[in-house]
């Protein structure tokens, strides 16, 4: 049997499952105990509702609208139903007129609607899995993904097959008595005597041989269940995607699925009882029962967190369901477009409830932004920056923290609409360079050290956020050297205290990265991409204070110099990773790329015009 | 006249202590930056490298360009004049002068580093003892004669149409393509007058790997004068499973292309060498090799680990790698030779201590005269 045969084998099996008595809508089931439930998924123990938003983003190409949890939940307890949904996102219009699919907007299928075309093209997707990605066409890539989601997909169906319910006639020599589900045995139920089964069946085989109509009704019954019990146990081989059993063995951090529990005899008194809890809330779920549903999710998750080796898991668990539902990034982008919107309005209509409306949304703003830092870390476990989506996350963040300690001081309104403005493009950038599903990752080895974590990477990346501030300040001090009224309230002075510590933190992480490298591959500078662009940074800050004191660079243009850092900045933070990448992933660079263009040049003009403004401005005084 | 040539002194050391110096060489060596990192798009880190930043003279056609070597090495000059003879020794400069000093050290560091340091690594099997190190990038052609090497040819030297000769070699090896990646195909055509492994396969050219250890280098070769039936075309490539082998005479010939290999003074032997996982996963969260390291009659168990290297003997082993095979598993240790390794360590606590100092002294000053 192939791999791809599943699929086929699925859809018979889930269809066996029996359907549910009650109809009652299933939607006042209340979703919090559950989704908060651990598994192991991708390297990291997190909440069911983490795992089913990847899952169903990735099934679906992030357009399905359903809620993850409920989904999920209906996918595990109640495949037969979950199989007529409409979660995979065939985009490709060739594959849907071969797959034979219905035209319809969302582009969105059911599983039962792809089963017969997955058989048809099994054949091909194994002979295209094997060759290289750069080969395949577009249209070939849409077919392997699709048939990988339907794989997992198939696994999430089948996760908890053992606990629910089979459709099955029973024969009355085993004698059965099904304890959970009324008139219908459980995958376990009849496990407890497969032997028999077995034996009987093949005793009725030896005598009769495998001919249907010569058998009795009885021996139907038997034969039936014998192979209804090993379809569900075949299709189960290599059922790990739901890993929601903690290590059942000391030293392990590998955590099981029911399956692998059960079929690779892992069990142990503890795992039982995680069994039975999740069997109350398959029966429960089933049985659209709130009050046993709450409370078999409230057991299952206090006897899995107790069982797990990992203290703290629970803690973390809801830290990250909070995380979840906050959106904390959202919501400061949200207050930092107040902030912004308010603070631009006070500079031109000088009213104080404006000032202390733009000021109270970024005090909020950063506040949700540190939460949701805050909560990153305690979910990680680790120093806030580990990926380019943390870096633009921390660098918003710094800017605006910097900015309000600036603001308590001066009260003008110029740092705070500058650090709005600036940490809302950062934040607007960081959903574009987030990775495909789950944003909090584990880290590959050798970045997986706090130590560096928390020195040179915390280091350089507060200093992009230095950097993005002082380049917002030197705009408003171009802009207002350009405008009518000459004002001398030491805004120069802070835009040079802020490069300086700009350069001391991007000169003092750059140097403690080429330590990193120096301890981690024994050379301490090597010219590698990410190290020039860091460099650049630091050369470009240097240059211009050297020039502001040698005196080729008078104020305007070193003001300029400062407002095109965030140039610099946005290369040697973006432009490299351009550089370095294959050819596979062009598609999603060639975007980033031209964004970054647009952005430099757009950048370039800008402060080219305030510049020219300035300047003409004092030729006309003069 | 003495006077006079200490004026003229005294002023060129001045014009070069001034910022200015620093203002109209940083583009310099900024543009030389960019074009060098995005060069390696193209060329592969390793050759951007030494056009651009291991050079002192960049040749952009027939226009020569200061180099890395050259830009660096001009503004260190300027730099240690102006810390030497120029600088402003008053407290409310002490930062600045702290990081122009960390700055310093940071370039002798470099210095010494580029000129000196050797690269390269070892490969030990678990259970067994390694003490040759190979080069990263050097490769190099040896001709073994009964068993001995009887001489060694850099790579520098394996170039196309290239004549490799010695007196005392009964034969001679001529060049006939030499290739830096080579592809590796199967012969398509005649396979009269070839020998070795190259009655099987041909070489030709490939693309630059960006990477210059990834690189496979390579030459097919014309043999004369090994005598009757075996003159003729050969090919030889890194790491082949069965080099090239004559027999003429009573003597036995055999030639290898390698990594260069350097030996160690002592040696290392791969106790264990274990990788950590996520759970769940097929991503390693931690790779470590424990080592027992054997210098003489002493021996002593050391565990190198990423980010947690062993140092001795003024060389230094870091994981780097490993090689997995049905049955062993081989750790991979980069191994750098470099008297300079300390330098960076005292340069950036004097630049970072430097500029915060600076900082510090600045917004004090802001206080005094606000």
């Amino acid at each position: 049997m192939t791999v791809f045969r599943i699929i086929t084998v699925l859809i018979c099996v889930v269809t066996c499952m029996g359907s549910v008595a009650a109809a009652q809508d299933r939607a006042t089931l209340q979703m919090q105990d559950f989704a908060t439930l651990p598994v192991l998924h991708e390297g990291r123990v997190k909440p069911l509702a983490s795992f089913a938003a990847v899952e169903l983003d990735k099934f679906s190409a992030r357009s399905s609208t359903a809620d993850p949890v409920s989904w999920l939940a209906e996918t595990l307890f109640n495949p037969q139903y979950a199989i007529k949904r409409p979660v995979f996102k065939v985009a490709h219009p060739t594959l849907r007129k071969r797959l034979n699919l219905p035209e319809r907007p969302g582009k969105l299928y059911s599983l039962e609607e792809l089963a017969l075309g997955l058989e048809q093209t099994q054949q091909q997707a194994l002979q295209l899995i094997v060759s290289e990605e750069k080969n395949l066409t577009p249209e070939q890539q849409a077919l392997i993904t699709l048939h990988e989601n339907a794989l997992a997909y198939g696994q999430l169906l089948q996760a908890l097959a053992a606990l629910l319910p089979m459709q099955v006639g029973l024969p009355e020599s085993l004698n059965i008595t099904p304890q959970i589900y009324t008139g219908m045995p459980t995958f376990l139920e009849i496990r407890n005597k497969e032997k028999p089964l077995m034996e009987q069946v093949k005793a009725i085989i030896d005598r009769k041989g495998e001919d249907l109509e010569r058998y009795t009704a009885e021996e139907k019954a038997l034969a039936g269940l014998a192979f209804e019990y090993q379809q569900i146990s075949q299709a189960a081989a290599r059922n790990t995607l739901l890993r929601i059993i903690p290590p059942q063995w000391k030293d392990s951090d590998v955590w099981l699925s029911p399956w692998s529990l059960l079929q690779q005899g892992q069990g142990s008194p503890e795992s039982k009882i995680l069994l039975e809890d999740w069997q109350a809330m398959a029966k429960a779920y089933r049985a659209a029962n709130a009050g046993e549903w709450e409370k078999a999710g409230k057991a299952t998750f206090k006897d899995t967190t107790a069982q797990s080796p990992d203290k703290g898991l629970g803690a973390r668990l809801k830290m990250e369901r909070l995380y979840n539902l906050l959106s904390p990034f959202k919501l400061a982008f949200a207050l930092y477009a107040l902030a912004l919107l308010g603070g631009g309005i006070f500079l031109w209509r000088r009213h104080p409830v404006l000032y202390q409306a733009a000021f109270t949304m970024l005090i909020a703003g950063t506040a949700a932004h540190l939460a949701g830092t805050g909560l990153r870390v305690g979910i990680l476990e680790r120093p806030p920056v580990g990926s380019l989506y943390e870096s633009l996350l921390f660098v918003g963040l710094i800017i605006t923290l910097t900015a309000l300690w600036i603001e308590t001081r001066r009260r003008d309104a110029l740092a705070l609409t500058g650090a709005a403005a600036a940490s809302l493009a950062v934040l607007f950038v960081a959903p574009v360079v987030a990775p495909d599903g789950d944003d909090l990752e584990v880290l590959v080895a050798v970045l997986n050290t706090n130590f560096w974590l928390a020195t040179h990477v915390t280091c350089i990346t507060a200093g992009y956020g230095f950097c993005l501030l002082t380049s917002a300040l030197a705009h408003i001090w171009l802009l207002r050297a350009g405008g009518a009224a000459q004002v001398q309230d030491g805004l120069s002075r802070t835009i040079y205290i802020l490069s300086l510590a700009a350069l001391f933190l991007t000169a003092f992480g750059t140097v403690l990265g080429g330590i990193w490298a120096d301890q981690s591959w024994g050379r301490f500078w090597g010219w590698d991409p990410k190290e020039n662009g860091a460099l650049l940074i630091v050369l470009w800050l240097v240059w211009l204070h050297h020039g502001r004191l040698g005196g080729q660079l008078g104020m305007p243009l070193f003001q300029a110099g400062l407002a095109v850092l965030s140039i610099i900045v946005a290369l040697a933070w973006f432009g490299v990773n351009l550089l370095s990448v294959g050819l596979h992933s062009y598609g999603f660079t060639s975007g980033i790329a031209a964004g970054l263009a647009a952005f430099c040049a757009g950048e370039l003009a800008l402060t080219a015009a305030l510049y020219y403004r300035v300047r003409h401005k004092k030729a006309g005084s003069s | 006249m003495g006077n006079l040539l200490k004026q003229k002194l005294f002023y060129i050391a001045n014009r070069l202590a001034q910022p200015a110096v620093v203002f109209y060489t940083l583009p310099a060596l900024m543009l030389l930056l960019v074009a060098g990192t995005v060069a390696q798009r193209t060329m592969g880190l390793y050759d951007a490298q030494h056009l651009f930043f291991s050079s002192f003279i960049l040749w952009l056609g027939p226009l020569p360009l200061p180099g890395g070597y050259t830009i660096i090495g001009f503004i260190s000059l300027s730099l240690l004049i102006k810390f030497l003879f120029f600088s402003d020794w008053r407290l409310q400069k002490a930062g600045i002068n702290l990081a122009h000093l960390g700055i310093l050290v940071l370039f002798v560091g470099g210095f010494l580093t580029a000129f000196q340091a050797k690269e390269g690594f070892i490969l030990i099997p678990e259970g067994q003892s390694g003490t040759m190190i190979s080069d990263y990038h050097q490769r190099e052609l040896v001709i073994a004669k009964d068993g001995m090497i009887h001489s060694i040819i850099p790579h520098r030297h394996i170039k196309t149409g290239a004549q490799l000769k010695s007196p005392d070699l009964p034969f001679t090896i001529t060049v006939e393509q030499a290739c830096r990646n080579c592809t590796i195909s199967r012969r398509e055509e005649d396979a009269q007058g070839v020998f070795g492994m190259a009655q099987f396969m041909a070489l030709s050219p490939g693309e630059l790997a960006k990477e210059d250890e990834a690189n496979l280098y390579g030459a097919t070769l014309t043999l004369t004068g090994t005598g009757e039936g075996t003159d003729g075309t050969y090919i030889i490539f890194e790491a082949m499973p069965k080099p090239i082998s004559l027999s003429i005479g009573e003597h036995q010939y055999e030639i290898i292309y390698q990594k260069q290999q350097r030996s160690l003074p002592f040696s290392l032997k791969l106790e264990k060498f274990e990788k950590g996982m996520h759970p769940g996963t097929a991503m390693a969260s931690s790779y470590q090799s424990d080592i027992i390291v054997q210098d003489g009659t002493l021996s002593w168990p050391v565990r190198i680990e990423m980010n947690k290297p062993l140092r001795y003997k003024g060389y230094t082993f870091f994981q780097s790698s490993f090689a997995e095979t049905p049955g062993s598993t081989a750790t991979v240790l980069a191994v750098v030779k470099n008297t300079g390794w300390v330098f960076p360590y005292i340069g950036t606590a004097l630049v970072a201590a430097g500029l915060l100092l600076h900082i510090l002294l600045m917004a004090r000053r802001r206080k005094g005269t606000a």
